[in-house]
């Protein structure tokens, strides 16, 4: 008997890449806890508040992954990755709604109530990090990557280093190198 | 745009490459040249050091108010902190559960630990015991705060229970009977506390003990190894193995209950720790000797609960035997521990207080950790349904588990067997013979309407006790399959014969071994060539070992190889499996004396484990061990040296004190009493000594050669006396062990006796000597003693001047030793040199002769060795001639 070469949810979730939701459903009970414990880290990080519970959250990223909207996914880490962005994207749309609603419904910043509007600046400095990190992506993915595992996702440098399946000392220089860069991002507001 | 990103980019690593001035320099020479992408860089630069947004740091968990909802839970009122975090009653807010429970909030997040605790919790919720508070749920809330939930237990724990009652020793000691029995309940399913002490037992309203947190504390362990600090674990009832992160066993909760048993008769614990620093504590556990509550009430007469002279004797010797710093030393179960304390109860005598009892404990199960006992965890948690029982090192094979609850039992069980054994070292738990009983009829009803499968997984634990070498019990395993007459499969009534050839092979049984392996052919023989390469090979292998021990070497070598290459045509070159073959190969030709082809074979074998990652195992060991030996027999003293070194080093770190480890041991003392490191040896020796004498008894015949060993090193070094006593142990178990008196083992013994009775003065060995060797003479493997035996006759000639006499009994020795070793052997060099410095003229051939022995002496033993320096001295002479 041969080891496998990869693992089971490898395998499901390559066949749940190629349209085949079966196999992700398979996979679900495999991989559900560690979604589970991503997603109440991402609300932290996002000071989600209540705007979506953590178990919805879940529900919302996996939603995205039916139907192999997300791509194909290479591997059990892969998979986490791209989850872990999924669900910045989620609560970052979430949060941009809610902006958009909180202006509709006043003129001008300058009627919010001080509590509201030092959470308004909060986000809006989120919803920006998140734009800069969306134009990350389009030339150095691989600095994107560690902001979204390390920042948003809340894994620690050596989980994340398995994730991009490098070393922990290329993670801990990649963090400054995207730090400088996002920084320029938001300087140059392109 | 994207070009000059990864230009930047290179640039920023090379500069983030560089420190101070040389980064300056850096920045200048580029600004030289490009200021704008210069200026550019600088920024990033700085933008690496700044605190941003980015450097915030993680907001805080929501602290737990009263009244808030932790998953389906609402806390009701903090009870208190304990090393993991807040406590809290609780109850279920839905009304699912209707009594009150403990809610712990954990202080910290270990995703990975809390996986592997919520895989587990399912088995721990089975342990239904009243001893044993149950555990009732755990999870992950919305805000992300782990949680634990057991049951409540109304009462007071047994520090505060002690405090309030009088003290009655006997009440003490029987509730302590009621803590042993609720540990040793978790202990038959498989479940370890791992952190007993007396703040986790809770004493009832009726006066009952109720353990709690059950298999939690790994959760504190996994934390504790993070974050690189012991400050979570309690020392003062933590065993020296949980201190230093060797592997846990029941016994770890046996040397817990010591302390706890410790603490019922003193009221203290048994570590003082006040004003004592974390490593001061840390070295006391694991070094200092297990402590005497006696001791500690005479220390503190006005304190103390009872008067030293009710707790001297027996009660000491309890503690001191459950608390020893080496698991195999401890009891080897809480029953026996509780029996004990029943005994002195009963006041019948008890095992604590037998010297030897202590000694006999755990050899066993220490000898079968890793791949094998974690196998068999799995096959037992599989046979009695606590399949949830397996943590995280199996998570990769998470689909396989799946199947496993879900009904392929037996496949499944076989692929995550096999794939466990060959991930090789790991397990952490120990089982017993009694769990592995359990399994067998466990698997028998499971399996009763299912004959195939009940065959395979039958022969799947059978695999199991031969490789933990349980012949006996293999051969009744697979004797009661062949015997059933459900319809089987060919291959499977192949498979069956194959396995009990195997172990008749190993327990010496021909009359079983023959027939089995004629049953195992007619079985194979409608069976095309091909299909049955695995089983084949199997089969070869056990008639190699049958055509050894029936001293055929030459044939055994034939089917050996055989083996190997119907074992190819299955898993290729690459197997596992084809490389155990090979060492079996290797030690085919060691049989038959080819040491060149067993070395190669043994190295084979070992590159090819590994590249399986196995060659530190059990298996890897053993190969390594034979290697050196082979090494040894080559005349080869400087590498087998380093060979036994490595071993020893490898069994030491891997496995412990064994008797596998005292032999490394002993070997490595015999190349070095060669090589005239006495100093060395020395130790070496005595311990191989201890551990052979407390894992096999002061009876075995390991012990009994290694204390030959000392004895002739004591002797060389003049230590007569020493060395007499210690023969004088050693020598009327050899005759017992090894009957023939012209057995190697005791050839060598009768030598090192003259040897003593020579140096003691006692008689004229001379007559003796060449008796011995004449009676030496006709036995092969004992030639090199013959040869030994004229040497020294030689040496006794030439101190009498008797020139001519000593030159013919070198003559003999060399004769002897070049049959016995070949040329190509220290052994033989020496003894020429015995005859050059015995011969007034050498001849030219003698000349030659003494060039090619000063060059291998020089390889086999060193330049320094004084035979090597010997051959110099004669070579000048008698090129000065």
């Amino acid at each position: 008997m041969n080891q496998p070469e990869v693992g089971e949810v490898t395998r499901l979730l390559r066949a749940a890449g190629l349209d085949d939701d079966r196999a992700l459903r398979d996979a679900l009970p495999l991989v559900i806890d560690e979604l589970h414990r991503l997603a109440a880290r991402q609300r932290r990080r996002l000071d989600a508040g209540d705007t979506l519970q953590t178990t919805a959250l879940v529900n919302e990223a996996w939603f995205k992954f039916c139907g192999g909207r997300l791509g194909p996914i290479q591997d059990r880490q892969h998979f986490f990755a791209v989850a872990a962005r999924a669900m910045r994207q989620i609560l970052v749309d979430q949060m941009r709604r809610r902006a958009a609603r909180r202006i509709q419904d006043r003129e001008s910043l300058e009627d919010a109530p001080p509590g509201e509007l030092a959470e308004q600046i909060d986000a809006d400095r989120l919803i920006a990090i998140d734009d800069a990190l969306r134009r990350l992506e389009r030339f150095q993915p691989r600095l994107a990557e560690v902001v979204n595992c390390l920042w948003f996702a809340g894994y620690t440098e050596k989980e994340t280093a398995e994730i991009l399946g490098v070393c922990d000392r290329t993670v801990r220089r990649d963090w400054l190198k995207a730090k400088a860069f996002l920084r320029k991002i938001l300087e140059e507001g392109a | 745009m994207n070009e000059r990103w990864k230009r930047l980019e290179e640039l920023l690593d090379r500069a983030l490459d560089l420190e101070g001035p040389e980064r300056q320099a850096f920045l200048e020479a580029l600004g030289a040249s490009d200021p704008e992408l210069a200026g550019e860089l600088k920024r990033l630069l700085a933008a690496t050091d700044e605190d941003s947004l980015l450097d915030r740091p993680w907001p805080e968990l929501p602290p737990a108010a009263l009244g808030e909802r932790i998953g389906p839970w609402r806390l009701l009122g903090r009870i208190g902190e304990g090393g993991m975090g807040a406590v809290f009653l609780a109850e279920r807010a839905d009304g699912a559960y209707e009594r009150r429970a403990a809610l712990k909030l954990l202080r910290w997040e270990n995703p990975a630990a809390l996986r592997a605790f919520l895989l587990e919790r399912r088995a721990l919720a089975r342990l239904e015991h009243p001893g044993i508070a149950r555990m009732l749920d755990a999870g992950i809330d919305e805000q992300g705060r782990h949680y634990l939930v057991m049951e409540w237990i109304e009462g007071e724990n047994l520090r505060a229970w002690c405090r309030r009652r009088p003290a009655r020793l006997g009440e003490r000691l029987h509730l302590f009977l009621e803590i042993c029995e609720a540990v040793a309940h978790a202990h038959r399913n498989l479940v370890v506390h791992r952190d007993l002490k007396p703040s986790n037992v809770m004493v009832d309203r009726e006066g009952h003990a109720r353990l709690l947190d059950f298999g939690i504390a790994k959760l504190l362990e996994a934390e504790a190894e993070d974050s690189r600090t012991l400050a979570a674990l309690t020392p003062e009832y933590a065993a020296p193995e949980q201190l230093r992160g060797e592997p846990i066993s029941t016994r770890t909760d046996v040397y817990a209950l010591g302390g706890v048993l410790f603490f019922l008769l003193t009221e203290e614990s048994p570590l003082r720790t006040e004003d004592r620093s974390l490593a001061t504590v840390v070295h006391e556990v694991c070094n200092a000797p297990p402590p005497r509550p006696s001791e500690r009430a005479a220390s503190a007469p006005a304190r103390a609960p009872f008067p030293p002279e009710r707790l001297r004797g027996d009660l000491d010797a309890i503690v001191v035997q459950a608390m020893a710093k080496r698991p195999e030393w401890r009891y080897p179960s809480v029953e026996a521990l509780a029996e004990d304390v029943r005994r002195h109860l009963e006041l019948r005598p008890v095992q604590a207080r037998r010297p030897t009892a202590a000694y006999r404990t755990g050899r066993f199960l220490r000898r079968n950790r890793g791949p094998i006992a974690l196998a068999l965890m799995l096959l037992t948690a599989i046979a009695i349904g606590a399949s949830a029982w397996l943590s995280e090192r199996e998570a990769r094979n998470e689909a396989r588990l799946a199947a496993l609850l879900e009904g392929e039992r037996a496949q499944s069980m076989l692929d995550l067997l096999q794939i466990l054994l060959r991930e090789g070292e790991g397990s952490e738990r120990a089982l017993t013979d009694t769990v592995l009983e359990r399994a067998r009829e466990e698997v028998k009803a499971i399996f009763a309407d299912r004959a195939g499968e009940r065959a395979r997984v039958l022969l799947a634990l059978a695999a199991f006790h031969l490789l933990r070498n349980d012949f006996p019990r293999a051969l009744a395993i697979v004797e009661g399959l062949a015997e059933e007459d459900a319809p089987l499969p060919p291959v499977t009534r192949a498979e069956i014969h194959c396995n009990a050839a195997q172990a008749a092979a190993r327990l010496g049984d021909m009359e079983r071994l023959q027939r089995h392996l004629a049953d195992a052919e007619r079985a194979l023989h409608p069976i095309p060539e091909e299909a049955a390469s695995r089983i084949r090979a199997d089969c070869l292998f056990a008639d190699s070992i049958r055509l050894r021990l029936l001293g055929r070497p030459e044939e055994a070598i034939e089917r050996a190889r055989e083996a190997v290459e119907q074992r190819r045509q299955v898993e290729g070159d690459r197997g596992l499996q084809v490389h155990l073959l090979l060492a079996n190969l290797g030690t085919s030709y060691l049989g038959a004396n080819r040491l060149k082809e067993a070395e190669e074979a043994y190295r084979q074998a070992l590159a090819g484990l590994a590249r399986n990652g196995q060659d530190r195992g059990a298996h890897g060991l053993n190969i390594r061990n034979n290697l050196a030996a082979v090494l040894l027999l080559k005349g080869e003293v400087q590498a087998a040296e380093r060979g036994f070194a490595e071993v020893a080093e490898l069994h030491r770190a891997r496995l412990g004190a064994n008797p596998a480890l005292a032999a490394a041991l002993a070997n490595r003392a015999r190349c070095l009493l060669i090589l005239e490191r006495l100093e060395e040896a020395e130790p070496l020796l005595r311990e191989a000594i201890d551990i052979a004498e407390r894992d096999l008894g002061p009876g075995s015949a390991e012990t009994a050669q290694h204390r030959l060993h000392l004895a002739e090193l004591l002797l060389t070094r003049g230590q007569r006396e020493q060395a007499s006593a210690e023969f004088a142990l050693a020598e009327p178990v050899l005759a017992q062990r090894f009957q023939s008196p012209t057995h190697p083992v005791r050839a060598r013994a009768r030598l090192t006796a003259l040897r003593l009775a020579h140096a003691t003065g006692e008689k004229d060995i001379l007559s003796d000597l060449l008796s011995l060797a004449t009676d030496l003479e006709g036995s092969p493997a004992s030639l090199a003693i013959a040869a030994l035996a004229f040497r020294e006759a030689a040496l006794l000639a030439e101190q009498r001047a008797a020139e001519q006499d000593a030159r013919a009994y070198a003559a003999n020795a060399l004769a002897r030793m070049e049959a016995a070793r070949g040329r190509e052997h220290w052994e033989s060099a020496t003894a020429l040199l015995l005859l050059a410095r015995l011969s007034p003229a050498p001849d030219a051939s003698l000349k030659s002769r003494l060039e090619q022995a000063e060059a291998l002496l020089a390889h086999q033993l060193g330049e320094a060795h004084s035979s090597t320096q010997e051959a110099r001295r004669l070579l000048a002479r008698a090129q000065g001639e």
